[in-house]
């Protein structure tokens, strides 16, 4: 490894000056001589762009991050390996927290001006600045210890991290330069106020410099935004051929606030990239397909979505009967067994999802663990260990009931606005009915349910019995639950997530076993030792279901037939594709004519 | 004549201020206020928690509250949007303006048709045309806007599908023209795009009106001086239009001061179905975010519209009934 890191850091010196990044020709269907260049893509966003400026920006998707070209590092979307991108080369220290980039020559900035070091730095500046408050403040910290960014001559950025952390790769790949040529005279005069007053959304485009490869145009307020190919942008990004990039003239972002209009905009062909976001939409697609009343493709079950839903049982101790009975894995695993995955597939998601076993996302694929769905739909295994648990007899209203007469009954709680999580929730019922297990589901809202979630002030027991929830997003180099969902002490600080267990005490061996190999895991750079750690993590998970995991909706994509390089079809999942552009790299995206 | 408008200006002022008073209680009696949202946001420290609440009085009772937000009003300082981080002033321009063309083409057309359709069914009652307008207008009136909006863009979706014209499916402009057009030639864009939810959002008040006034330039034209008018030779065309119409009218005329408010209010699902960038698309994303300044501005400016309006009909009813005059 560290021989191939030497040589691949001799080939890029000895052919530093004015080296280009080129696409890897992996990354689209398309061979570079049956491009045409030139053209217009046409998306659409759910809504109104409200800033320029990247410091104030808090909505996502947003403009700032469209017009970026991107970080040092960028993740190869097919093989998701590292690679050096804004640099032309890295080197890291032994102790693994310091990074070394040279910065790659010859980038410039949509006005013509270089991009060198310093625009790390102001990056860094105001980023990194209590006052501006930007979104991005947070990622400048690991662990409440600061990451440092210091420059270290005109081409070369030092990076220290707190400690050896994989999630550095993922920052890095965040960490954008910003132009200190317009950023840094207003902060040295106007201060943290200054550089919040910048970029509005009626700003100049004129004024609004950027490195990607596209630049604002014009902006109408509630209709669309027009990007502009950024003329320099070319001049170091190259396809496999050679040829400059992006292969489009321009981009047109339509704004359509309501989900029915978008599919309006697409049924009709004013729009070139579309994903169907539930099973009507998909069928309207199809039927349109089908019926060549529009021309182009459709991807259905793409992959799953980077969400997921559960059940968590309120474990917070063992005083009373019921959360002695959540506390015990054989109840979990029990209840992991009545709950008919397959079914919450057919029914609630009409086929549009996969069953799911771990905290992993199925759109994670490499690193799903096997044998994780050892407890999966098996009502008589369900039996089996209920009679174990001493649930022997029925009652006469067919209720399990143990020796001591106590009702196997709970209430499962979900959000009323969430119409598949009650569906779920409804499975769930009459399963547990069969088997003799009284389910109660009651439909709050979400707000209310979180709230329930939450830590008691002296962290008392919270008052609830099982909540059906999920989660999203989260980490792509280490893709386990993260610190707020594992952590079991010191909770004041973190572990808000730690649904199942609010006392502020880890109760379970199992619950710090999970914790020491997870920070293992963010301290291991090599990729293979890095699964083999998230694999134990889940089979743990599997065992003890702290949380029981159900299903995972797909999604879908669509685009019209002028729409041309997209990423194969092995690398279309949600984790790489874009929400406005859909799967594919915008640079090598071009229309046919 | 003047006297009475400045009268009438001054008794505006209790109005909009238990109006505002009302909505800002209101607004203020949701559940989790601004402040509890943005206290569990973590970008937005405590320091600027503490400067919105100086600069808008929040510590203090809600009524004191309610004089700064006036305070700040009366100086055209409308408040500061959380979700555009600009003043309110420049974020609901845009929208205001694009709501007020829906309403004036709506205005328009419910003038230009429903006064002809009305006159026309009175003169020519239980004709095949006085019944086909009936049958039309109970359609209309029984059918909900918004589900006839839903039914309108399917039917141009299927038009385009089929035969390839260019339809206008919702949005203020056409994404397909370029950006730079001769100003005749954007403003005709914005007028297609904005005659379906403008024809759609009149309809009922079409439907309505065209009956109602039916209803009463019948009972005019059965009146004695109508007949009168005819025995003395006046051209039937003259007794309709000089002084049937104008005793008909009177109540249509009284109606004009709720219908500015009340088209831009019902412009709102039209708005949204026709993805058209008002006041209303602004007002929901403005609620869903609790950006309390947009909604009492929207507030504030629908009751200034309401009072306006009242005051122009009252006006307009001193021209066209000779038995008002104003002191």
């Amino acid at each position: 490894m560290k021989k191939a890191l030497f040589v691949a850091l001799a080939m890029t010196l000895g052919s530093s000056l004015a080296a280009p990044f080129v696409y890897p020709a992996s990354w689209t269907t398309n061979k570079p001589a049956e491009v045409q260049t030139g053209g217009t893509l046409r998306t659409v966003n759910l809504q109104d762009f409200k800033t320029l400026n990247p410091f104030v920006s808090k909505e996502s998707p947003n403009l700032p991050a469209y017009m970026s070209a991107g970080g040092l590092l960028g993740q190869d979307p097919i093989t998701d390996e590292y690679y050096p991108y804004m640099a032309s080369s890295y080197t890291q220290s032994a102790d693994k927290k310091t990074f070394t980039f040279n910065v790659r020559p010859g980038m410039k900035w949509s006005d013509g001006k270089p991009i060198t070091a310093d625009d790390w730095v102001t990056s860094y500046t105001l980023y990194s600045n209590k006052d501006i408050g930007s979104n991005g403040y947070d990622s400048f910290f690991i662990n409440d210890q600061p990451i440092k960014v210091s420059k270290v001559d005109s081409d070369t950025v030092k990076v220290v991290f707190p400690k050896a952390d994989v999630t550095a790769l993922e920052f890095l790949t965040g960490f954008e330069p910003e132009p200190t040529h317009v950023f840094m005279p207003v902060f040295k005069s106007k201060g943290a106020e200054g550089i919040k007053n910048m970029w509005t959304i009626s700003t100049d485009p004129k004024d609004i410099v950027v490195s990607g490869s596209f630049m604002l145009d014009r902006y109408q307020r509630g209709e669309r935004a027009l990007l502009k190919k950024n003329p320099y942008f070319g001049e170091w990004n190259k396809d496999s051929a050679g040829k400059a990039l992006p292969y489009l003239d321009s981009v047109q972002i339509n704004v359509v606030p309501d989900a029915n209009a978008q599919l309006t905009q697409f049924l009709a062909g004013n729009i070139d990239v579309y994903a169907p976001d539930n099973r009507d939409k998909l069928a309207q697609v199809k039927a349109a397909m089908d019926a060549k009343k529009i021309n182009g493709v459709l991807i259905p079950n793409a992959s799953g979505r980077a969400s997921s839903d559960f059940v968590v049982f309120n474990m917070d101790d063992s005083a009373t009967f019921k959360t002695k009975l959540f506390s015990n894995p054989k109840f979990r695993q029990a209840f992991s067994m009545i709950v008919n995955r397959d079914a919450m597939v057919d029914l609630t998601l009409g086929g549009l999802g996969q069953p799911t076993y771990t905290g992993v996302y199925p759109v994670f694929k490499d690193w799903l663990a096997t044998g994780a769905d050892k407890y999966k739909f098996n009502p008589a295994g369900a039996i089996k260990l209920l009679n174990e648990l001493g649930f022997t007899k029925k009652g006469p209203d067919g209720i399990l009931v143990d020796k001591a007469g106590n009702k196997l009954e709970f209430t499962l709680i979900t959000n009323a606005e969430n119409v598949r999580r009650q569906g779920f929730a409804k499975i769930i019922q009459d399963e547990a009915k069969k088997v003799g297990m009284k389910v109660n589901t009651s439909f709050i809202a979400f707000n209310q349910m979180t709230d329930m979630l939450d830590a008691k002030s002296n962290f008392g027991r919270r008052n609830f019995d099982a909540i059906l929830i999920g989660l999203t997003n989260g980490s792509r180099v280490f893709p386990i639950s993260g610190p707020n969902v594992i952590e079991c002490s010191g909770l004041a600080d973190g572990g808000n997530l730690h649904m199942f267990n609010q006392s502020n005490k880890c109760r379970f061996p199992f619950e710090t076993q999970t914790i020491n190999l997870y920070w293992k895991g963010r301290a291991e750079f090599n990729l293979a030792a890095r699964k083999a750690i998230a694999n134990q993590i889940q089979r743990i998970e599997a065992e003890q279901q702290p949380y029981v995991q159900l299903a995972a909706q797909t999604v879908h994509y669509a685009w019209t037939d002028r729409t041309q390089g997209e990423f194969p079809r092995s690398a279309i999942s949600s984790l790489t594709a874009s929400t406005l552009y859909g799967p594919r790299v915008i640079d090598l995206t071009w229309i046919k004519r | 004549m003047l006297p009475y408008i400045f009268r009438r200006v001054l008794q505006f002022i209790p109005t909009f201020l238990l109006a505002t008073l009302l909505a800002f209680f209101i607004v203020q009696l949701a559940p989790g206020d601004f402040l509890s949202q943005l206290k569990e946001n973590p970008s937005v420290r405590p320091e600027t928690v503490e400067r919105l609440r100086r600069e808008f009085g929040l510590d203090q009772p809600i009524i004191v509250q309610y004089f700064y937000w006036l305070k700040n009003f009366l100086t055209g300082n409308l408040g500061q949007s959380f979700q555009y981080k600009r003043p309110v002033t420049e974020v609901i321009g845009g929208p205001f303006v694009n709501s007020l063309i829906l309403v004036l083409i709506g205005t328009i057309l419910h003038y230009v048709v429903s006064i002809p359709i009305g006159v026309y069914s009175a003169v020519r009652p239980y004709s095949t045309g006085d019944k086909l307008f009936t049958f039309f207008s109970y359609i209309f009136l029984g059918i909900p806007s918004f589900f006839f909006a839903l039914l309108v863009i399917w039917g141009m979706l299927k038009l385009q599908q089929n035969f390839g014209w260019d339809m206008p499916l919702g949005n203020k402009t056409s994404s397909k023209l370029p950006a730079d057009l001769p100003w005749w030639r954007s403003a005709w864009d914005v007028f297609i795009h904005a005659l379906a939810p403008s024809i759609i959002l009149v309809l009922r008040g079409i439907s309505s009106e065209s009956r109602f006034l039916r209803g009463q330039t019948m009972e005019v034209l059965g009146q004695d001086y109508v007949r009168t008018a005819r025995a003395k030779g006046v051209s039937e065309n003259k007794v309709v239009y000089k002084h049937a119409l104008r005793t008909a009218l009177i109540p249509l005329i009284a109606g004009l001061g709720g219908l500015l408010p009340a088209l831009i209010g019902g412009a709102g699902f039209l708005e949204v179905v026709f993805n058209w960038p008002g006041l209303t698309p602004l007002n929901l994303t403005a609620l869903y975010n609790q950006d309390i300044y947009i909604l009492q501005a929207v507030t504030a400016i629908s009751t200034l519209l309401y009072l306006l309006g009242n005051l122009v009909s009252d006006l307009l009813l001193s021209v066209i009934d000779p038995r008002i005059r104003y002191h």
